[in-house]
């Protein structure tokens, strides 16, 4: 029996599985596989609704113009700084309220519910809140801050060049840091309290038992926590989307938002494909590294 | 370490995270005292805490005048079409993962693994395209097919999950008795993942309720718009009137707090009642 024809046995043989996987594979090739191809085939164009009816071959020029345009490369920039900033912030809060929470006391069951607000509300209803919160005339935060003398006066946090991104972070950190808590919470109780005892009888302090075996038994957990919220705040057009729209003046715009306004705003669809693509780029490599860090330290197995 | 230290650090910890609990539900709670202010305590200064004069005109409002229950009825529709169909498909995929070895299968499911990583920003600009061309611009058809397909390499690993942790030999056992591969998966092993799909059905639903930039592109007028972007007409128009996009706020937040509600306790039940305990 030659090979060709065993494969087609063997397929034949498990047609059932076939057939049980086809509908979902279906939708993904609609709607994710074949937008993919197209999105390629695009960004080859110039594709300007308001000025020419036809696409035009524009060969790579709309990569050229990538990266000769000094927006996009404001927009990769604070892209950088709203990924990390957030991500960071998420996890040193995360980490704090875990390490806290873990220490036995009472009452623990109820702070753990009332930490996962953020994450188990609407994600929309959460950024709506916190753009009322932010208000530069009747806003809680410039309230709070003033009755504590920490500011003078009134600011316009989301409308200022300088506050408007921190105020992003802070609101994307509040959103994303129960999830990494909850996870860290999962590694802490798997680490054995016999290594705890052990290090106190060798007179180990609170920062060298972080130092030493927290934190590096932590660190599968920690790696493939902090991928995941990258992924999600690399590619979280609605916080910034409802807080600011990208403004003042595109200092807020993170990649996806810059896409959408060329797309949408100004209608440079082949421009705004070209992007898409830089885009697609980025993320598999971001999946990639996800997918060896999972295979090399797998936490839950 | 000496009782009196170890006292104060106790106390440092509290205090830390008593803080970090009021970061955590002041919006929520803000929301809520504004959605119940009239329109004259809403824009007061100093700020009242809690409103003074608790009125539910905001409410009235919203559910009267507002196109809100417009939205509302489409953010329930696609939602829950979203996650029936999503789950049906996800559960078929899943049990065929997880009970065969075929061909493809392993590079298939690192595809569905990878395709989660995908952004819906990532192909806005080719699916708005493609949307249009279908003739399906502002219906609901757009958003559930895409929310579907979105939904499903989760739900399909989630499902594979839980097939997985269900003994092989209880649909052999079925089979031996006279039931066929179908009717033994369909009778013996689907009633068995039951807590499977509650928490698939969760993240389908909660995702498609929250669904923000597929909403906001696929839907111009109000016939299809769905809850996050009607939120957002609350601020787009000329006033914003913040007393009343609070209360459409609690208003949304309010189906997904029953469903968590309802499903904890049924998922509960399920782990426990069920005859093999995951």
């Amino acid at each position: 029996m030659s090979l060709i024809t065993r494969k087609f046995k063997e397929i034949r043989k498990n047609r059932l599985a076939y057939f049980l996987i086809l509908p979902a594979t279906l939708c993904l090739a609609i709607v994710l596989f074949y937008p993919l191809f197209k999105v390629f085939y695009m960004s080859f164009f110039e594709i300007e609704p308001l000025y020419y009816k036809e696409p035009i071959f524009a060969g790579i020029k709309n990569f050229q113009k990538i990266l000769s345009d000094s927006r996009f490369k404001g927009t990769l920039l604070q892209t950088a700084y709203w990924t990390f900033g957030s991500v960071a912030l998420q996890f040193i809060i995360g980490l704090a309220a875990a390490l806290i929470i873990n220490e036995v006391f009472w009452g623990r069951g109820l702070a753990r519910a009332l930490l996962l607000v953020p994450w188990a509300m609407p994600a929309v209803v959460g950024a709506f809140s916190w753009k009322w919160m932010w208000h530069g005339e009747y806003g809680v935060v410039n309230h709070i801050l003033k009755t504590l003398h920490l500011i003078p006066h009134n600011i316009n946090w989301l409308g200022g060049i300088s506050t408007a991104m921190a105020a992003c972070i802070i609101t994307n950190t509040w959103r994303g840091f129960p999830f990494m808590m909850i996870m860290l919470l999962a590694g802490l109780q798997n680490i054995p309290k016999e290594l705890y005892d052990a290090s106190s009888i060798d007179g180990a302090s609170v920062g060298q038992e972080l130092r030493y075996i927290t934190l590096p038994l932590l660190k599968p957990v920690i790696l493939v926590t902090t991928l995941l919220a990258g992924i999600w705040t690399f590619n979280n057009f609605a916080y910034i989307y409802i807080l600011t729209g990208g403004g003042p003046g595109g200092k807020t715009d993170i990649l996806v938002t810059f896409i959408y306004k060329q797309g949408f705003r100004f209608f440079h669809f082949g421009y705004a494909a070209a992007l898409s693509v830089a885009l697609f780029f980025m993320i598999l490599a971001f999946s990639l590294l996800y997918i060896k860090i999972m295979r090399l330290e797998s936490p839950f197995s | 370490m000496a009782p009196v230290r170890r006292l104060v650090i106790k106390c440092i910890l509290l205090t830390l995270l008593v803080i970090l609990i009021l970061w955590a539900v002041l919006p929520f709670f803000w929301m809520v005292s504004t959605s119940f202010k009239t329109t004259e305590e809403t824009y007061t200064v100093p700020l009242v805490w809690i409103p003074r004069y608790p009125t539910i005109k905001n409410f009235l409002y919203v559910v009267k005048r507002a196109p809100f229950l417009t939205y509302f009825r489409n953010s329930v529709v696609v939602a829950v079409s979203t996650t029936v169909i999503a789950i049906i498909l996800a559960s078929l995929a899943g049990y065929s993962f997880s009970r065969f070895k075929f061909l493809g299968g392993h590079s298939l499911l690192l595809i569905f693994l990878i395709t989660q990583m995908f952004p819906g920003a990532l192909l806005i600009i080719p699916l708005f395209q493609i949307i249009k061309a279908l003739k399906l611009l502002n219906t609901l058809y757009a958003l559930v097919l895409s929310y579907i397909t979105f939904s499903l390499p989760l739900c399909t690993w989630l499902m594979k999950g839980f097939f997985d942790q269900i003994p092989q030999e209880l649909e052999e056992a079925a089979m031996i008795d006279g039931c066929s591969r179908v009717s033994a998966m369909v009778r013996v092993i689907f009633p068995l993942a039951l807590p499977g799909v509650m928490a698939a059905s969760i993240f389908s639903f909660i995702g498609a309720w929250d669904e923000f930039i597929f909403a906001l592109i696929f839907t111009s007028t109000d016939k299809a718009r769905t809850l996050p972007v009607g939120l957002q007409r609350f601020i787009t128009s000329y006033e914003i009137y913040w007393n009343h996009l609070g209360a459409a706020s609690v208003l949304t937040t309010i189906p997904v707090v029953i469903l968590f509600l309802f499903i904890q306790r049924h998922m509960v039940k399920g782990l426990t009642a069920g005859s093999v305990k995951g």
